[in-house]
């Protein structure tokens, strides 16, 4: 066996550019099939970042404009549903009562945009009316101070809870900004609001990248019955729950949609929706999967043309060393050492291409994986999937002439010059 | 140790071109003798010595080697007498050209499945043998004919082999070199006591081996005893 892998080595180097010329083929082969599999990998973990960015068991509910008998929607007019076209705090607190399940739920509500002015300091801050829930389903880490509470929300207080950023910006730092008492310029008005949190903020990739560090626009979380003051609509068109741990996310859904659909049954121009990102997460990594499955089907095309390259050259070397294999049978050289020998030395070309293959395979995965923007993450099972398959190809593509130098006659070969 | 009774070898038999290398062989060789075979080319002889050297079946006839009979033989078993009961010298010393002289040596041992250790110090023992060792690690393109013909006989002795099987071991080298060879040749005939069978067209080699056979198209023409056997090669 190790007389084999010398020989075998031995012979590779004798014929070094022929050598490398088969093994390319391989290790093309192989170098595709890692790199589609790894940057399809390397998506599928960007796009499950994503979504658990919005919060994997969240259920969005809401209101919209019901389709038409087509199926279709009118995209001529856009309406804004009436506060009796949308949900009210009533609804709520039964659809609440109801689904003992939900364990968090959330409202929002859009109180503008504007500037938090000191002085001849400023910040953009984008005002949200929340309530306690937000802060979860929203994953909100707080670094100083608290967040709205159901009591701010009672009592409608004109408190905020502005970003790291903001109270940088304003104050110099998250201590001394708790506590002070800030005016935000929006279009309409000049809203007055005490800090009493500061929660930190995390750049999401939904939001895209402000177009400076100076301009940044970070929420100011206020409590939703205070955004509800200046707002003309007191019922909401959106909300966020999320069940209990354990629930079924899809039955809870339908269920929850159905209940909804129920109070709007009789409205002939909005309806309810509620839908998770669950099962459009998994629809997304089965397309994902079945796309680079298919790429990775199309690369292992080239894997075999690679192995018909390895089996042509074995073919060329058997006849080459006809009058070798014959002084080798000469010394009692059995069928199965000469037959071990030639498979011996199509698995080391093979499974050399292999290596320098997923050596190659990493390296473009990981320029795939940075175009795409994902981290890169080398599976072992792929890479050890591929040196299997490669030294296979070797055994499968190397048996044919290795059989035939084996079954040489060893005086027909002792002759052949 | 050799017994051939009626050998025939025909190629294309039973067709219009049918040609007959063999025509009826019968030659008995006993343990440690040292025959040369004699003939002009195409005269048959090299056939002879395949089939002696189980390379090559006869067409019909007896051959038993050792008392075992060849015919029956499969090709592993063939492999296996070839390996350990025969040492081949060629005229074109066939060595493995990518091996060194010590792997070449010890190549036939490797197929006897010797342990690694074991090998390597047999083969060196044998280059030893043939004043060689201090060129082991060359390889065949580094060594003169005379120096490649003595790695091809210390490697037909590697697995101590009842008969060395020498095809024209000296055609190759010029004459002077030649003489050394069959020195070496007659030393392991004294010495180790094995059977050689010496294939030559020269007559003046031959005559120095105790027995001389002759072939002449595919039969035995003569048979008897070196003029010369047991003296000395002057040149």
């Amino acid at each position: 066996m190790v007389e084999n892998l010398r020989l075998s080595l031995e012979s590779l180097r004798a014929n070094k550019m022929r050598s490398f010329l088969t093994m390319l083929g391989i290790i093309i082969g192989i170098s595709s099939v890692i790199a589609v599999i790894s940057v399809g990998n390397a998506m599928t973990a960007s796009v499950n970042n994503q979504f658990a960015e919005f919060g994997i068991n969240n259920v969005s509910l809401g209101v919209q404009m019901r389709a038409n008998e087509s199926g279709g929607f009118d995209m001529t007019v856009t309406k804004t549903p009436k506060d009796t076209d949308r949900i009210s705090n009533e609804q709520i607190e039964t659809m609440r009562q109801r689904f003992p399940e939900i364990e968090t739920l959330a409202l929002s509500e859009d109180a503008g945009r504007g500037k938090a002015k000191i002085g001849r300091k400023y910040s953009n801050v984008s005002l949200t009316g929340v309530n306690t829930g937000y802060a979860k389903a929203n994953k909100v880490k707080m670094a100083l101070g608290r967040y709205i509470s159901d009591a701010d929300v009672r009592s409608a207080r004109s408190v905020v809870v502005v970003s790291d950023r903001t109270a940088a910006a304003l104050y110099g730092s998250n201590e001394s900004a708790l506590g002070q008492n800030i005016s935000v310029y929006t279009d309409k008005a000049i809203k007055q609001f005490a800090i009493i949190g500061i929660y930190k903020y995390t750049q999401s990739s939904a939001m895209g990248v402000a177009a400076s560090d100076r301009d940044l626009e970070t929420s100011g979380y206020i409590p939703v019955s205070s955004a509800k003051k200046d707002s003309p609509y007191k019922n909401f068109t959106s909300l966020t729950v999320i069940p209990k741990q354990g629930t079924e996310l899809n039955d809870f859904t339908n269920r929850i949609s159905a209940y909804l659909n129920k109070l709007y049954e009789r409205n002939k121009e909005w309806e309810a929706y509620a839908y998770n990102m669950k099962s459009e997460l998994e629809s997304t990594n089965s397309m994902m999967k079945t796309l680079s499955m298919a790429i990775a089907a199309i690369a292992g095309i080239a894997l075999i043309v690679g192995g018909i390259g390895v089996m042509n050259i074995m073919l060329v070397s058997v006849t080459e060393r006809t009058h070798e294999i014959g002084v080798r049978k000469a010394l009692g050289a059995k069928d199965a050492h000469i037959r071990m020998q030639f498979v011996a030395e199509a698995v080391a070309l093979s499974a050399t291409g292999g290596v320098i293959g997923i050596v190659l395979g990493v390296g473009l995965g990981m320029i795939g994986a940075r175009i795409v923007g994902a981290p890169f993450e080398l599976s072992a099972y792929v890479v050890s999937g591929t040196v299997l398959f490669s030294m296979f190809i070797g055994v499968f593509f190397g048996y044919y002439p290795a059989n035939k130098a084996a079954r040489l006659n060893p005086i027909d070969a002792l002759r052949y010059e | 140790m050799i017994q051939m009774r009626n050998v025939f070898k025909r190629y294309f038999a039973d067709t219009p071109n049918e040609i007959t290398v063999l025509n009826g062989i019968d030659l008995s060789i006993g343990s440690g003798e040292f025959v040369a075979i004699v003939g002009q080319s195409g005269s048959g002889k090299s056939t002879l010595m395949n089939i002696i050297g189980a390379l090559d079946q006869p067409t019909s006839g007896e051959y038993e080697l050792g008392g075992t009979p060849i015919q029956q033989m499969n090709r592993d078993d063939l492999a296996e007498i070839r390996n350990r009961k025969i040492g081949f010298v060629f005229q074109s010393f066939n060595l493995i050209p990518r091996n060194s002289a010590l792997k070449n040596v010890e190549l036939p041992m490797v197929y006897a499945g010797t342990k690694a250790s074991e090998r390597s110090r047999r083969a060196k023992r044998l280059l030893e043998m043939m004043e060689m060792d201090e060129r082991m690690n060359h390889f065949p393109s580094e060594l003169s004919g005379g120096q490649k013909q003595r790695v091809a006989i210390a490697r037909a002795l590697a697995n101590d082999p009842d008969i060395l099987l020498a095809d024209e071991p000296t055609g190759a080298l010029d004459s002077k070199t030649g003489n050394l060879v069959m020195e070496i040749f007659l030393r392991i005939h004294r010495e180790e006591r094995k059977t050689i069978l010496f294939i030559t067209h020269s007559s003046e080699l031959a005559e120095l081996c105790p027995r001389v056979v002759t072939i002449k198209d595919g039969q035995i023409v003569s048979d008897k005893a070196g003029t010369n056997s047991g003296g000395r090669l002057h040149g």
